[in-house]
């Protein structure tokens, strides 16, 4: 998401301005406190603890017990932590899949239109799913999958398939795919925004110039649109992860977790770690394994997964 | 006219679909919060007449503290945070002082640390300053968290200005801070504009924060109050009001969207943000 | 002079190449300034919110401190929150809510003018009640009489609550010849909800037992004349009920971590099957219901793996029962399992005695109620037809268990307001008062020594002299702990772990969570028991 380029660019220019010798501007130190006084107190600050915090053992009331990597440890033996992964492995990954292809071609259709009206319009519709707020879709959804009067399965009815209607999120087999697959059609949404903004950026020499060649249209978007919008397909691929790793509201409010641990995941077992068992330690244990994982992704994104921009 | 229609059928008519099946379930939760149950479980597919208002009512009642504080939270949030990013991202950009390097690349470590991390000691901290179950609580963590993205951005676009605006202001013997008001600020407004949506919509659908930040139901945003609002209507299920409670918690965002709808989609599809 | 205009021309130049809206500008304008007046409202708004915090807690810190053990001097505001008997506002939810404690809480404040009790509003719908605690005590914001079961209250966090021991000592000046506060409430009652170093936190005094409901109109229909006096009877029952009502479940189950039915057949299963053995676990003339005596039970592997009794045996029973329950019973359906009665989705289904009165406010159809019928050695290996544990499904965990909170987890506590919450809950707990507010609402019986039970619910009052046999098999050591076994048992019914995983998994979390609760309560001295 940041890449090295803009840092090390950053880092260059900084020396030029120290070469040419220009004065230090203290104010700059004014202007920056108040970002890094809530920075240190609201950021730094409670990252820090997370990390001490996780090597005590702690109910969150009385005081905290150095207790080491006892709750590392016992990380990677609970078998609720492993289901937990496992299910966000699932997850992710079907969420990553949808997500990475059905916006793209949904920026696509709309990116054909020849009207542009047309096209103004598409957009406008397809983003206002994105401005009801977080709990109200989540809600609805809970009332899609709702068994008895919910819009799937009276849907399901009324086609005549009334006996593929379920529980789908009481049945072990459905409940987590069910949480996955919340948001179809799945084009509304900041994937859709994003590979439509790049979309747009293509510049209209290439699309021309291809278009005169007699390019036909699925071959042009797999040989120009798709290499274009690698910076986009590696952002949302990012994002995508990071994001799916945090997902604790979905299961929280929906499942609770249920039924019995089918659709857990770390997120959620470190909530109910901190706030319903009194183990805040371990839930902050929890925590920093997630965020070594972000890290870790972050790294890998960064190096592997090449963008047209990088090193060309 | 009808050749471009002729080539664009094809692609109509999928999305067409597309957008049906995208906004039914919203249509249907509007049409139903009209009904009452009797009209709710005879005709459940389209909107009935008459249609009963009332249950608006009912849910204003509800709902509406709730909103006033998602309200007053994001827009607090929003407001200082991106006060204090774009003072610090104009001092990166436009300004030279120790320790700049550094302290960007702090910032910059930021970005790497998850939400997740952070929720449970902040909320050791607010405890811990006394802040538990106070509106200060719910805003301060978010201010600090939309600083480090937001501050790269601005510095960004900031950096691809021509500096010729920004000398312009130094020529005429203004202070930087004047030079920040009068020259950087409105240059940014575009960008500012798309943070500021992006993050108020960050607070408005947090639930976790306050949740676990904020004990009584009358500092409750929507996110946790719509929860409780659902579980009032356990025994009998009474879809009409409970519908009616969600549109109503989605109305501040959709008039805001309809009054900057250009520049909602311009915004977030311009490019404004460079990856 | 700068000039904003002379900068706008240049932003708009400049922008001009770009194809930047103009109208957009203008939106933004607008924008910005309901922005500023928005933020302008809310800072003055947080300003006034700051100070009216500030000056309600001067308010109530000024207070003189005068002499004398027996009176009374904290003036201000005492919170309470009593759960079933909270006189609330009527909702569409709970149309008749009680009110007796409005009259009892005007009473004493006539006796204290400068006391006055306030009623907590019930915490939000579908929230994990000890979970809202917890984070309550966290933010130091706990009623100062609050709701919290005596098994749950036990295992919190050291430092919580206050204990009532030397208080229970004194002599209740509200009950006429009462030489101490202790000598109102049942020994057994007292036996069983004593933590482990014999401290007292709960003020206890009332009672439930649990029911299965039936419908009555379906039992006709599948030819059912006589309610199941025995486990297999009500087998056979689910099978006649399954025939004659297509598309109604025999039996509604609500096996989801939001409801307690699990405790409830762990303990008629235990009580049932370990009853041979009672005194091996029985260490403190609890009957196996305190805290110690289940902790030292796991501790010894009498409540473990290697004992079927434990959960092997009657987790099958639950596999076959089973199939007879509604369809998605690990989820709670919505209104909880009582509406699936009242809709007819269930023919009978299990609930606490309170449900009489709600199944009546719901316009249930026409319905009866019998006990948890009898475990025999049909039913599963080591059942004991001479001994019924229906009852143990009950017990002094209803609604009139009242804690109260230390300085630690609630902020506002003094020693002066302790004395005044302690001398309150003394005036709540008078016969005369117990029964008033217990039989109001019809769903517990009253279990002050002196207080009459209703009419309709007399049977239960002779249950309350006696200790329960309760054998939970330890699974009612907290509520995480037991919604760990529950998801287990989900497990196993749903068909992803066997038996022997489920079981496995069960004393896993088990062992750890006796383990922690060791670790985390310092004064416990478990060791001399496990000699």
């Amino acid at each position: 998401m940041v890449s090295t380029k803009s840092i090390n660019s950053f880092r260059r220019e900084d020396k030029t301005l120290k070469s040419k010798g220009e004065k230090s501007q203290p104010i700059a130190y004014l202007l920056l406190l108040p970002t890094f006084l809530f920075l240190i107190v609201f950021s730094y600050t409670p990252a820090v603890q997370a990390i001490l915090y996780s090597f005590t053992d702690w109910d969150g009331f009385n005081a905290p017990s150095f207790i080491g990597f006892d709750n590392f440890i016992e990380v990677f033996q609970d078998p609720v932590m492993l289901q937990s992964f496992e299910n966000l492995l699932i997850w992710t990954g079907i969420t990553l899949v949808i997500g990475l292809i059905v916006p793209f071609i949904g920026a696509e259709l709309i990116f054909h239109l020849k009207s542009k009206g047309s096209q103004y319009w598409y957009r406008v519709l397809f983003v206002i799913p994105m401005v009801i707020p977080g709990m109200v879709t989540l809600l609805i959804w809970g009332f899609i999958y709702e068994p008895n009067i919910g819009l799937l399965n009276n849907f399901l009815r009324v086609i005549g398939l009334g006996h593929m209607t379920n529980d789908w999120l009481s049945n072990p087999g459905t409940a987590l795919f069910s949480l996955a697959f919340i948001g179809f059609p799945w084009i509304s949404g900041l994937n859709f925004l994003i590979y439509y903004a790049g979309l747009q950026n293509i510049s209209e020499s290439i699309l021309e110039s291809a278009m005169l060649d007699g390019c036909k249209t699925l071959t042009r978007v797999f040989r120009i649109d798709i290499p274009l919008l690698r910076g986009q397909f590696k952002l949302l691929l990012i994002l995508g992860l990071i994001g799916g790793l945090q997902n604790v509201t979905t299961p929280l409010v929906l499942t609770n977790g249920g039924p019995g641990y089918d659709t857990y995941v770390p997120g959620l077992y470190m909530y109910v770690s901190a706030f319903q068992q009194s183990r805040f330690g371990y839930a902050m244990a929890i925590s920093i394994i997630l965020f070594l994982i972000t890290i870790l992704l972050t790294v890998i994104n960064l190096k592997f997964v090449k963008t047209d921009t990088d090193g060309m | 006219m009808s050749k471009t229609l002729k080539h664009d059928l094809i692609y109509h008519l999928i999305l067409f679909i597309l957008v049906v099946m995208t906004l039914y379930p919203l249509f249907l939760m509007f049409f139903t919060s009209f009904k009452n149950n009797e009209q709710f479980m005879q005709n459940f597919w389209s909107p009935t007449l008459p249609a009963h208002p009332t249950n608006y009512i009912d849910a204003w009642n509800a709902v509406s503290p709730y909103v006033f504080n998602t309200v007053l939270v994001a827009v607090i949030s929003v407001g200082f945070g991106l006060l204090f990013a774009s003072l610090s991202a104009y001092a990166f950009a436009r300004l030279n002082f120790r320790f700049k390097n550094f302290l960007f690349i702090a910032l910059l470590a930021l970005l790497m640390i998850p939400g997740l991390l952070t929720l449970i000691p902040q909320f050791v901290e607010i405890k811990a300053m006394g802040l538990f179950d106070t509106y200060s609580a719910m805003v301060l963590p978010y201010i600090s968290g939309m600083q480090a993205f937001a501050i790269y951005v601005i510095r960004s676009f900031f950096e691809s200005q021509p500096k010729e605006l920004f000398e312009a202001a130094r020529i005429d013997g203004a202070t930087e801070i004047r030079a920040y008001g009068s020259v950087a600020i409105p240059l940014a407004m575009p960008i500012l504009g798309t943070l500021a949506i992006m993050n108020l919509l960050n607070v408005w659908n947090d639930y976790l924060w306050p949740m676990i930040s904020v004990s009584s139901p009358a500092r409750w945003t929507i996110s946790v109050g719509l929860l409780n609002f659902k579980g009032q209507y356990s025994t009998q299920m009474f879809y009409g009001p409970l519908f009616a409670g969600y549109v109503l918690a989605s109305l501040p965002l959709i008039i805001l969207f309809i009054f900057c709808m250009n520049y909602f989609i311009e915004g977030m599809t311009s490019g404004a943000i460079k990856m | 002079m700068l000039s904003t205009a002379r900068y706008e021309n240049m932003i708009v130049h400049y922008f001009g190449k770009r194809g930047y809206r103009m109208k957009s500008k203008k939106c933004l304008k607008i924008g910005a300034a309901v922005l500023a007046a928005m933020m302008a409202l809310s800072v003055g708004m947080t300003g006034c919110q700051k100070a009216e915090n500030a000056s309600s807690t001067t308010s109530a810190s000024g207070s003189t401190a005068s002499g004398g053990s027996a009176s009374i001097t904290y003036k201000g505001t005492i919170n309470f929150y009593p759960q079933a008997y909270n006189p609330v506002a009527p909702t569409q939810d709970n149309p008749n809510p009680p009110t007796k404690f409005k009259e009892v809480a005007a009473d004493y404040q006539k006796l204290h003018p400068d006391i006055k009790i306030s009623f907590v509003a019930n915490p939000p719908a579908g929230t994990d009640y000890e979970t809202w605690l917890k984070t309550k005590a966290a933010g130091g914001q706990v009623p100062d009489l609050v709701w919290e079961q005596a098994p749950n209250a036990n295992t919190s966090a050291s430092g919580i609550w206050t204990d009532l021991v030397p208080f229970m000592n004194k002599a209740n000046p509200y009950v006429e010849g009462n030489k101490q506060w202790i000598d109102l409430f049942p020994k057994a009652v007292i036996n069983q909800i004593k933590d482990v170093s014999g401290k007292i936190y709960v003020i206890d005094a009332d009672y439930v037992d649990t029911l299965i409901f039936y419908n009555k109109a379906m039992f006709q229909k599948a030819g059912i004349t006589e309610t199941p006096k025995t486990w297999e009877e009500m087998i056979e029952d689910c099978k006649k009920l399954k025939q004659a009502n297509p598309g109604v479940a025999p039996m509604g189950i609500d096996m989801s971590t939001s409801n307690t039915v699990y405790s409830w057949f762990a303990r008629v299963f235990n009580s049932n099957l370990y009853y041979k053995d009672i005194d091996k676990i029985d260490i403190d003339g609890s009957k196996g219901n305190s805290t110690l005596s289940k902790i030292v039970a796991v501790k010894k592997g009498i409540y473990g793996a290697s004992d079927p009794r434990w959960c092997t045996e009657w987790f099958q029973v639950m596999k076959d029962f089973s199939q007879y329950w509604q369809p998605g019973y690990s989820t709670a359906p919505q209104g909880g399992i009582i509406m699936s009665f009242v809709n007819k989705k269930v023919a009978m289904y299990y609930d606490g005695t309170w449900a009489n009165k709600s199944l009546k406010d719901d316009k249930a159809p026409d319905f009866g109620s019998f006990p948890v019928p009898q475990i025999t050695a049909n039913t599963c290996k080591g059942g004991n037809d001479s001994i019924n544990t229906a009852g143990a499904a009950g017990g002094p965990y209803a609604a009139w268990q009242y804690a109260i909170p230390t300085k630690k987890a609630d902020n506002s506590m003094t020693d002066e307001k302790l004395q005044a919450v302690v001398d309150f809950a003394m005036f709540t707990t008078t016969p005369e008062n117990n029964e008033k507010v217990c039989n109001e609402l019809g769903e517990f019986i009253p279990t002050i020594v002196g207080a009459k039970p209703p009419e309709s619910l007399s049977g239960m009052a002779e249950a309350a002299q006696h200790e329960l046999l309760a054998l939970d098999g330890a699974c009612n050591l907290s509520m995480p702990l037991q919604q760990s076994l529950t998801r287990e048992l989900q497990q196993y019914l749903l068909g992803k772990k066997t038996l022997e995983q489920a079981v496995q998994a069960c004393d896993q979390v088990t062992k750890k969570e006796v383990d922690q609760q060791i670790k985390q309560h310092p004064d416990w001295d478990i060791d001399k028991y496990l000699k």
